[in-house]
């Protein structure tokens, strides 16, 4: 059954429908063209899909030391549901991202942080 | 819907329990607090934590549940009412805490369980007035596509709402931010609802079907294993009427299946997290499985808990396993429980709880599952 009509599902829906105005994400749904760019848009889609409010995330990248370390910045309301209780899903998060980034070979970071 | 009995030092371990037998996340449980300990001198707990626990229902409304519970339940039809309004408030309350920080909200919730165990009036005021604005947004939304039955929307309000702290955190957050997603969810409904027939209508949790439910848990599955670039089919199969599986298939998928699963258990604690936005907070139970791991390693799981029991059986002392996921624990348990002369105790804290396999005569009190 289809459920297109969300527009949370697939990655131009992301970009089109909830990343408008974040030119970061729409620049790193391209593909791989930095350094651990299979972890950067694996982050950013699996965040948007939890995030209540999409528009809201914003996922900082700093690649100076030996990790990619990723600093995502979600609304207030959305903190609850990121980390999950017991910290699960954030730690789900993290798991995922481990994978996407061994993909290019490199060892990810992932912080949560509320604004 | 079958239900377990379980008990332990206190609420929280006897849940715990509870959800070990089930194999689901506390989100995905629906407790009655059937006893609660009451405290003693210096801190020692007279009695023991007793509570009655499910996987929830795909039904949130309470009336038919609890038409359901009692074909089901003939054992004990007046007790779990008032315990179960009184877990409900428990849950409900732990629903609606509206704070951010999800460590407030846990203790919040755990504040709340004895009171609300106690008298079911438990709740914060805080609690109340995020329900109150909560429930009415539920019903505005569920009225809208279906333009029908409002007092079973209110209803909706004694059901538990998002058990775990990240739903109460979302709910938190208040009006406008939940407006957006669930007017989607709601365009979505009514556009669908042709094609969904009665039944299936009448099954639907929070506005998403089970199948719509799996269905949106394979896509986000299907885009993450596009994103990183894997070969590999996704396919969506619904196991019963509460429980979806998405399952990934393909060559070489041992990445997504991780060391011990620890890949393949982040896919589903994440699909499943997706599923619960969607739907405001509630859904059916979402397994992932990749490449016939899960299966393969029941299966595997399943012979090393025979041995373990025979050896269990043969010394009569009891022996400790690794600390297990939730849904291995289960396949432990319901394994050792085919067995006579032996039973199965969980211990220790997530995640590194743990199950102990122990000779029966020994040791059956302190398990407690009443296996009359």
């Amino acid at each position: 059954m289809s459920v297109e009509d969300d527009g949370v599902e697939d990655e131009d829906a992301v970009s089109g429908n909830e990343a408008a105005g974040d030119l970061e994400a729409v620049d790193d749904m391209a593909g791989n063209r930095i350094e651990g760019g299979t972890a950067r848009s694996d982050l950013d889609y699996v965040t948007r899909a939890i995030a209540t409010e999409p528009d809201s995330v914003v996922v900082e990248t700093n690649d100076s030391g030996r990790a990619i370390k990723f600093r995502i910045h979600v609304a207030p309301g959305d903190m609850g549901r990121m980390i999950g209780r017991r910290g699960r899903v954030a730690q789900a998060i993290r798991t995922v991202v481990r994978v996407a980034g061994s993909r290019d070979g490199v060892d990810t970071n992932v912080d949560f942080v509320e604004d | 819907m079958e239900w377990v009995e379980t008990t332990g030092r206190n609420v929280e371990e006897a849940k715990d329990a509870a959800l070990d037998q089930l194999g689901v996340d506390e989100s995905d449980a629906e407790f009655i607090v059937m006893n609660e300990p009451r405290g003693g001198l210096f801190g020692r707990m007279r009695g023991e934590a007793r509570v009655r626990a499910r996987v929830r229902p795909t039904n949130p409304r309470p009336k038919r549940t609890r038409a359901r519970r009692q074909s089901q339940e003939g054992r004990a039809p007046q007790r779990p009412l008032g315990g179960d309004a009184a877990a409900k408030e428990g849950t409900h309350s732990e629903g609606v805490v509206s704070v951010a920080d999800h460590e407030r909200a846990e203790e919040l919730a755990e504040a709340n369980e004895t009171p609300a165990g106690a008298g079911g009036q438990g709740i914060s005021e805080n609690g109340t007035s995020g329900g109150g604005t909560r429930r009415s947004q539920r019903s505005r939304r569920r009225r809208a596509p279906r333009g029908a039955r409002p007092m079973d929307t209110a209803g909706v309000s004694a059901q538990p709402v998002g058990a775990n702290g990240a739903n109460a955190v979302s709910a938190g957050a208040g009006g406008s931010t939940l407006q957006a997603p669930e007017h989607e969810d709601g365009q979505g409904n009514s556009e669908r609802s042709g094609r969904v027939d009665a039944t299936k209508e009448e099954a639907v949790g929070e506005g998403l079907s089970l199948e719509e439910q799996g269905e949106s848990a394979r896509e986000f599955v299907e885009s993450l294993v596009h994103l990183l670039d894997l070969p590999g089919t996704v396919t969506m199969s619904i196991v019963d009427d509460s429980t979806v599986q998405v399952a990934v298939d393909g060559p070489e998928l041992g990445i997504l299946v991780g060391p011990g699963g620890a890949t393949l258990a982040a896919l589903q604690e994440l699909a499943r997290t997706v599923v619960q936005r969607r739907t405001g907070g509630r859904s059916e139970r979402i397994l992932v499985d990749v490449a016939g791991y899960r299966a393969k390693r029941a299966v595997a799981l399943q012979r090393f808990t025979r041995q373990v029991v025979e050896e269990v059986l043969a010394s009569l002392s009891e022996r400790a396993l690794e600390p297990m996921s939730a849904s291995d624990r289960k396949v432990v348990h319901d394994t050792v429980s085919e067995i006579e002369g032996v039973v199965t105790r969980s211990v220790g804290e997530e995640p590194r709880r743990y199950i102990v396999v122990v000779p029966e005569p020994v040791q059956a009190e302190t398990v407690g599952a009443e296996d009359d």
